[in-house]
């Protein structure tokens, strides 16, 4: 059942209204069924892998708690591997396959190993992660061990998040299953308020902008470096409101029923830096790497060499679990490498900028390390939507000279692009540099903020794309 | 009591929030009325370009011989030949991009209003197999959708859905400001197009060698439904129906199934049909062809001297 749905709609006002009416003791049993049945409307009988998931980390939950010693250990690894173990099977097994196929055709081998023809589970990346969230931090004492069965598969299968995160950390969500939560206006009005936000970025930005982008970079070979370029910072902009779209929708439907789930996005593409980057481009990702893989690995308390490695391995990892391809890997090898780089090279930039005088211009200083940074991304979002290796190569090569003539489609279309990006980075740099003053969506006036919500409403149904499809990171 | 629907509907906080509520629907409805309303106003005042043409062809042509189809169509049948060859008016209302199901919808419409003489109907693959944009591009009819009942089924196939999206009055403008705006500002300096046509005459030539065609031959049941239901209906009315299949320069493994089938469905209407698909003829022709799916003009122009043999 995807989010942008009328589906999805009809459902979020059953389950609201159900939540809300019910007794406070059935209300868990009321949202995991309605997870259940979320989650069956895309491939139903893949609820069985997610069941046999959620039985080995309750149990594994409780026998950690248990146990002292390498048991206690050896608890955590069992249920790691499990995870990791369906995990490789359905997300990494053909990709396997097809690496070994390549590295053993040169000894005359083909087919060493046979493929497995199997969907994708929806969501397998996020409740996986989530569910190991768990189990680590059982393990190391932070959060008791859930006993209630149902309280515990709810937090691996509420459906807000359950297919494209945030990913959420049991000592932010578990207890929150226990808490009894009223109708109050304010908290519903902001919830409602998220969710048409990220209506607004997916349908009028996110799915307008793939038109473009779709026709460009599934046919690279017939484009000029110019038009790859401008499919490229399109391409900027549509994975972050089709991803931060979902998020907003997910975060808001959660904020209506009384859940507070964790922010993903704060406006990343006005980072100044690569590391200020990741601390605002799908954080719980970034943050589940960083304290369960970067700071086991070492972090940063490591000598220099190492330091540097834990960076890079880390999104190397990170890339890899984007998706099952090369482009991921490099994409993820490439923002480790940024990282890295940046580290590295931090005195020389320092200077560098104290010898152009930057320093005394604070305001320009700030537009060229955030246009810098954009350009940065950009070249990794080549590898992430490129459909393969070679082709990424090519249009990045394309993009070194643009020339030739710029393909833009329809003049609809690009009028629509650039309108909609236009709408995005004004409100957006409002909210970044203009916290306060004058605001639309949160105005004193009543019929200002009707109004705002009215002009949303408008924009979608005059310019939205209603047959965009499912979100990006449902494939993940 | 397990459901406390009372105590929940007297609360204050929800009855504060369903009036605001029910308040804001109805700012959007009203809004949506108003602008909307204002976009069917401009919308039917556009005088040029695209959608006019659509307008043109379900409320003004009387022409004694449609054209319908995609962009083969529209590319391939020159109406200025067949008019002075068969000395009948002809309107090209081919499309790029439709499919069948748009064309059912169009005949429908027009059909209401006037009976043509002839009507050529040009299917290729694309017509009956499935494909993902099919049903997307019945976009174009939308702003029709209140008007002419007619066509309300076929929006409908779109999903379960599509008829309650209809409630608003600016959904059927998706996607269209732009163009509406800038041809409504074209009008206030032009006339209207008299004498409009579809046919686009494409201007080039393919150089690359015949390339092969693979198909994904799956036959969309509701598209076979929806031509059978063309060809029925244009016998019911008396109308003399050609089916024709335009040429390409492919070439196929194996005889695609779709002809086949619209030949068992020519001859149970007793309808003649005429395939070109891989006709040796064109693909021996030099610099007729556009790409590997159009005629270019100068081989629109024999292929349409061809069909007036066989329509007149």
């Amino acid at each position: 059942m995807l989010f942008n749905s009328i589906h999805f709609l009809f459902f979020f006002l059953v389950v609201t209204t159900l939540y809300f009416i019910l007794e406070h003791k059935y209300r868990w049993f009321l949202l995991l069924m309605s997870s259940c049945y979320f989650y069956m409307a895309f491939v139903p009988i893949y609820i069985l892998i997610l069941g046999f998931t959620i039985v080995i980390d309750y149990f594994a939950g409780i026998y950690i708690e248990k146990s002292n010693g390498k048991r206690r250990k050896l608890f955590l690894i069992f249920s790691l591997i499990a995870n990791i173990g369906v995990l490789a099977v359905f997300k990494y097994y053909n990709f396997l396959v097809d690496n070994f196929a390549y590295l053993f055709k040169g000894f005359g081998v083909n087919e060493p190993l046979p493929y497995l023809s199997i969907l994708l589970p929806i969501g397998l990346s996020f409740h996986t992660f989530q569910a190991m969230s768990y189990t680590i931090e059982v393990y190391r004492g932070n959060q008791k061990a859930e006993q209630h069965f149902g309280i515990y598969s709810l937090y691996v299968m509420f459906y807000p998040q359950l297919v494209a995160g945030p990913i959420e950390r049991p000592q932010n969500l578990l207890h929150q299953f226990y808490e009894k939560h009223y109708f109050e206006y304010a908290r519903v009005v902001d919830g409602l308020k998220l969710i048409l936000w990220g209506f607004f970025k997916k349908l009028v930005i996110a799915d307008r902008l793939a038109v473009f982008v779709n026709a460009v970079y599934n046919n690279p070979d017939q484009h000029t470096g110019s038009t790859l370029i401008l499919a490229t910072i399109f391409f900027a902009f549509q994975i972050y409101c089709d991803f931060s779209g979902y998020s907003d929708i997910a975060i808001g439907t959660a904020r209506v029923m009384g859940f507070k789930l964790m922010t993903n996005f704060n406006r990343p593409y006005f980072s100044r830096n690569i590391s200020e980057f990741w601390k605002r481009w799908h954080i719980s990702l970034s943050t589940w790497f960083k304290d369960y893989l970067y700071i086991s690995l070492g972090g940063n308390r490591v000598s220099i060499p190492r330091w540097y490695f834990n960076l890079f391995f880390v999104f190397l990892l990170s890339g890899l679990w984007h998706g099952a391809n090369w482009t991921y890997v490099i994409w993820g090898a490439l923002n480790g490498f940024y990282l890295v780089f940046a580290i590295v090279s931090s005195n020389i930039r320092e200077k560098t900028g104290r010898i152009l005088g930057l320093h005394h211009f604070p305001k320009v200083n700030k537009f060229i390390q955030i246009s810098i940074t954009f350009i940065l991304i950009c070249i990794s979002w080549v590898f992430f939507r490129a459909n393969n290796v070679n082709d990424a190569f090519s249009i990045l090569s394309k993009m070194i000279i643009p020339n030739g003539p710029l393909y833009y489609g329809t003049p609809s279309t690009i009028f629509y692009c650039f309108i909609s990006i236009l709408i995005l980075l004004l409100i957006e740099a409002k909210w970044e540099y203009f916290k306060t003053g004058y605001s639309l969506f949160n105005n004193e006036n009543w019929i200002v903020r009707a109004l705002s919500y009215t002009a949303i409403v408008i924009l979608i149904l005059m310019i939205g794309v209603f047959d965009g499809g499912q979100f990006i990171y449902f494939q993940f | 009591m397990v459901l406390k629907i009372k105590e929940f509907i007297k609360s204050r906080e929800f009855r504060r929030f369903s009036f605001k509520f029910i308040l804001i629907v109805v700012i959007i409805f009203l809004f949506d009325f108003l602008v909307g309303n204002f976009l069917d106003t401009l919308y039917f005042n556009q005088k040029s370009g695209n959608d006019y043409k659509i307008t043109y062809f379900i409320e003004n042509t009387k022409a004694d011989i449609l054209i319908f189809g995609s962009s083969k169509a529209s590319h391939h049948y020159d109406p200025a030949i067949i008019e002075s060859r068969l000395n009948q008016s002809c309107y090209n209302g081919g499309r790029d991009g439709q499919s069948i199901l748009y064309h059912y919808a169009i005949l429908q419409t027009v059909l209401k209003r006037y009976k043509p003489k002839k009507i050529i109907l040009d299917v290729h693959f694309k017509d009956l197999y499935v494909e993902e944009t099919a049903f997307d591009n019945l976009n174009s009819l939308f702003p029709y959708y209140r008007k002419y009942p007619e066509i309300r089924n076929i929006i409908h196939l779109k999903g379960p859905f599509e008829k309650y999206k209809f409630y608003s009055h600016i959904y059927p403008y998706n996607s269209k400001i732009f163009t509406i705006i800038t041809e409504n500002i074209k009008s206030l300096t032009q006339k209207p197009l008299l004498h409009i046509t579809e046919y686009k005459p494409l201007y080039r030539i393919w150089e690359k060698p015949i390339s092969e065609e693979i198909l994904k031959e799956t036959f969309d049941s509701v598209k076979l439904n929806i031509f059978k239901s063309f060809v029925k209906k244009c016998v019911e009315e008396q109308i003399e129906l050609y089916i024709i299949t335009s040429p390409s320069f492919l070439k196929f493994t194996h005889k695609p199934k779709f002809i086949d089938t619209v030949q068992q469905i020519s001859e149970l209407y007793n309808v003649p049909y005429v395939n070109y698909l891989s006709n040796q003829g064109y693909l021996d022709t030099p610099g007729i062809f556009f790409d590997q799916y159009h005629l270019n003009d100068k081989g629109a122009k024999i292929f349409t001297e061809e069909i007036c043999e066989i329509i007149k």
